[in-house]
């Protein structure tokens, strides 16, 4: 039986071009998420080897005694600068995320670093909602769909071919029969699941690595439970009364519900009860805090100048220019600090949220277990902006020590520049997150599954086709 | 042998079936005339384990079907009205599926001697079904029939919507079955079918067996005229 079954599922033209429709929009997405990632990838190498280079020249001349590159504060705020690059995981190019709402590199200086942050409002709770073209929206919408063309007659074709009753008469128990059918089904329809993830994995990996075998496992263990998730429930649905029209009529409706307004109501609930915060408002807040905090430092310069005239121009006049920026920075560093924590602790509210209504939508459940694989979903990126804070930090600290203690730089302190460290992805934490969604998804197919089993009993006695005359 | 014993089934007030007393030896064709809803599929059913009946007994070669439905389903052969099938399936591809749920294991030169009994050209035997006409499936069902050597065979109109010349090829193949020993109990409208085909006829009305003919001691005439004075009684 179950090579009948594999066979009658093989001829299955609306399959065979669903599947085909897929692949091909799988190994598009692929290609897309890594052409983005290229780009990325291209635009931070190159800034990353501007810094470098810039620090290398200005540290030779810091040998020759250049005054631009002695002077801490000229290098601090204006020729000295940062390239902080997030490291790219394995998978990233098959999930963007919410890696698309910020740059994954920034070029900072001792000033402050927060406009760059500015545009980095978490806009979109849950990506899934719009889609991204990538490989994970184009699996989570699309695979359910595939399962439901395979499965929606699953037990009322059966019966209105008149297959059941003909399948009982030859000695089968018809619960035992169609979980037969359902099973090959399922694990047919698990297998070629991995078909797509192996091709994304293909086309949007530049190479294969140890962690690339561990994103397909990871990956394909997802949509399994995604497949063996909508497998149930399709089973579930035709074991109620009805025809298979009927049957597809529901599911293509639980389909609408489940994978997009479900989404979208979870972005609209987590909207409203923490409303993103505004840039206009951080990017006001912003230039407020420089502008009365220049106007301040102007004023402390101004006053310190009228009390020492004789040292108007010439170096005390750059380096008390320099100290009255430094102090500057500082100023607005601690006027904008507790904007940017609410900023991430709404940030961080709203991730909370959207973790916990994500499991209303098993589409939403999967989408978010593949972002985690991907280390693109939005904890992954506050991760790098805390890094990149706590690094601007020591960047700032490194400069104001030298500006404060009037300490010209030397060819040494160029080599011993703070170095950036991007967050590492830790693979075994973002394994264990998703293996929670896959488990619930699994206990929710087995749920249905009881269901079904409860119910294809009653079928054993009862009458297989409709009665006649 | 195919055996009913005061054989009832009620839905509620209604009453599908009422005592049917009815017997079906080897090689005999029995068929049961009536309109629609006298209660032919509903017999069938009950032979079928597929309903149980309200009282009464029916068996298939000893094998009471409310005790034992699986044993007594091994027993017999069904051929629905509309034999659908799987369309992506061949022919001989759906005979495979349909004779090994019964747990009868046949390799293909076996398999395409079934369907060539049952009637069908060996050019049609790699063909989908889906391109089949339904005399073409009527005989994919009579082939299952045969690999499954049934015993007794249970047959709802099944030449119900086909031409003369396919009518008349089915029924010279249950004969042939009836000939090799099963016995059959056939439902249909066909007065004339019956009549050439049965060894006995029943008319049913209401769901009551109201009355029985050896054929041949019965001509098609008189058959018409007796099918139709049940039909007009009040």
């Amino acid at each position: 039986m179950i090579g009948a079954e594999l066979s009658l599922l093989r001829r299955e033209p609306h399959l065979k071009w669903g599947a085909l429709a897929l692949l091909m929009l799988v190994a598009i997405a692929a290609w897309n998420g890594r052409m983005l990632l290229e780009s990325r990838t291209a635009d931070a190498t190159l800034a990353l080897q501007e810094s470098r280079d810039t620090i290398e020249a200005l540290a030779k001349q810091a040998g020759n005694g250049n005054p631009t590159a002695t002077s801490p504060g000229a290098a601090a705020f204006g020729a000295v600068s940062a390239t902080i690059v997030r490291h790219i995981a394995t998978g990233e190019s098959l999930a963007i995320g919410q890696t698309d709402l910020e740059a994954n590199f920034q070029t900072l200086t001792a000033r402050n670093p927060y406009a760059s942050f500015a545009a980095s409002a978490p806009d979109n709770a849950l990506r899934l909602a719009v889609g991204n073209f990538d490989v994970a929206f184009v699996l989570v919408w699309l695979v359910p769909l595939l399962v439901i063309a395979a499965f929606f007659d699953i037990v009322a074709g059966e019966r209105e071919r008149g297959v059941l009753a003909l399948a009982v008469v030859a000695g089968a128990a018809a619960s035992r029969y169609l979980w037969t059918k359902w099973l090959t089904r399922t694990l047919a329809s698990i297998v070629v699941t991995w078909l797509p993830v192996a091709l994304a994995i293909g086309v949007g990996e530049p190479t294969w690595t140890g962690d690339t075998a561990i994103a397909l496992l990871a990956w394909g263990t997802v949509l399994s439970a995604y497949v063996f998730f909508w497998a149930a429930l399709a089973l579930a649905c035709n074991v109620g009364r009805g025809n298979s029209e009927r049957h597809a009529a529901v599911l293509a409706a639980a389909w609408l519900t489940l994978v997009i307004l479900l989404p979208a109501a979870i972005n609209l609930i987590v909207s409203n009860v923490f409303p993103a915060p505004s840039r206009v408002e951080l990017a006001a807040q912003l230039r407020e805090a420089t502008e009365s905090a220049d106007r301040a430092a102007a004023k402390d310069r101004d006053r310190w100048f009228f009390d020492h005239p004789d040292l108007r121009s010439g170096e005390a006049e750059r380096v008390a220019y320099y100290r009255s920026v430094a102090a500057s920075e500082r100023v607005i560093t601690a006027a904008i600090t507790p904007q940017l924590s609410a900023f991430e602790t709404r940030a961080a509210e709203r991730r909370e949220l959207t973790r916990r209504l994500q499991w209303l939508s098993p589409a939403a459940t999967t989408h978010d277990a593949l972002t985690v694989l991907s280390h693109t979903d939005g904890a992954s990126q506050a991760a790098f902006r805390d890094a990149a804070l706590q690094f601007h930090a020591r960047w700032q600290a490194f400069f104001f020590e030298r500006i404060d203690g009037e300490r010209a730089l030397t060819h040494e302190d160029y080599a011993r520049l703070p170095k950036f460290e991007s967050p590492s992805t830790s693979s075994l934490l973002a394994l264990q997150r998703a293996a929670t969604n896959v488990i619930v998804l699994f206990c929710i197919g087995l749920l249905l599954c009881f269901y079904c089993g409860v119910r294809l009993v009653r079928l054993d006695a009862i009458l297989p086709q409709e009665e006649g005359g | 042998m195919i055996e009913a014993k005061g054989l009832s089934k009620s839905y509620g007030n209604v009453q599908a079936l009422h005592e049917l007393d009815l017997e079906v030896r080897a090689g005999g064709i029995y068929c049961l005339l009536g309109a629609n809803g006298a209660g032919k599929t509903t017999t069938l059913n009950l032979f079928l384990g597929f309903i149980q009946p309200t009282s009464g007994m029916a068996a298939i070669s000893g094998v009471v079907v409310r005790d034992d439905p699986v044993a007594a389903r091994r027993q017999v052969a069904y051929i629905p009205e509309t034999v659908m099938l799987y369309g992506m399936l061949s022919g001989v591809e759906n005979l495979d599926y349909f004779a090994k749920l019964s747990g009868c294991r046949h390799d293909q030169r076996a398999l395409r001697g079934f369907l060539q009994r049952a009637g069908l050209a060996p050019a049609a035997h790699d063909r989908p079904l889906k391109t089949y006409s339904k005399g073409m499936r009527q005989k994919v069902g009579v082939a299952i029939a045969l690999a499954r050597n049934a015993r007794a065979l249970l047959l709802d109109e099944p030449t119900s919507g086909l031409d003369p010349k396919a009518s008349n090829e089915f029924s010279e193949l249950i004969a042939g079955m009836a000939r090799d020993g099963a016995a059959i109990l056939m439902a249909t409208h066909d007065l004339f079918r019956a009549r050439e085909t049965g060894t006995h006829i029943g008319i049913m009305r209401d769901g009551v067996l109201r009355a029985e003919f050896v054929a041949s001691e019965i001509d098609h005439v008189s058959l018409e005229n007796e099918y139709l004075k049940i039909m007009k009684e009040d």
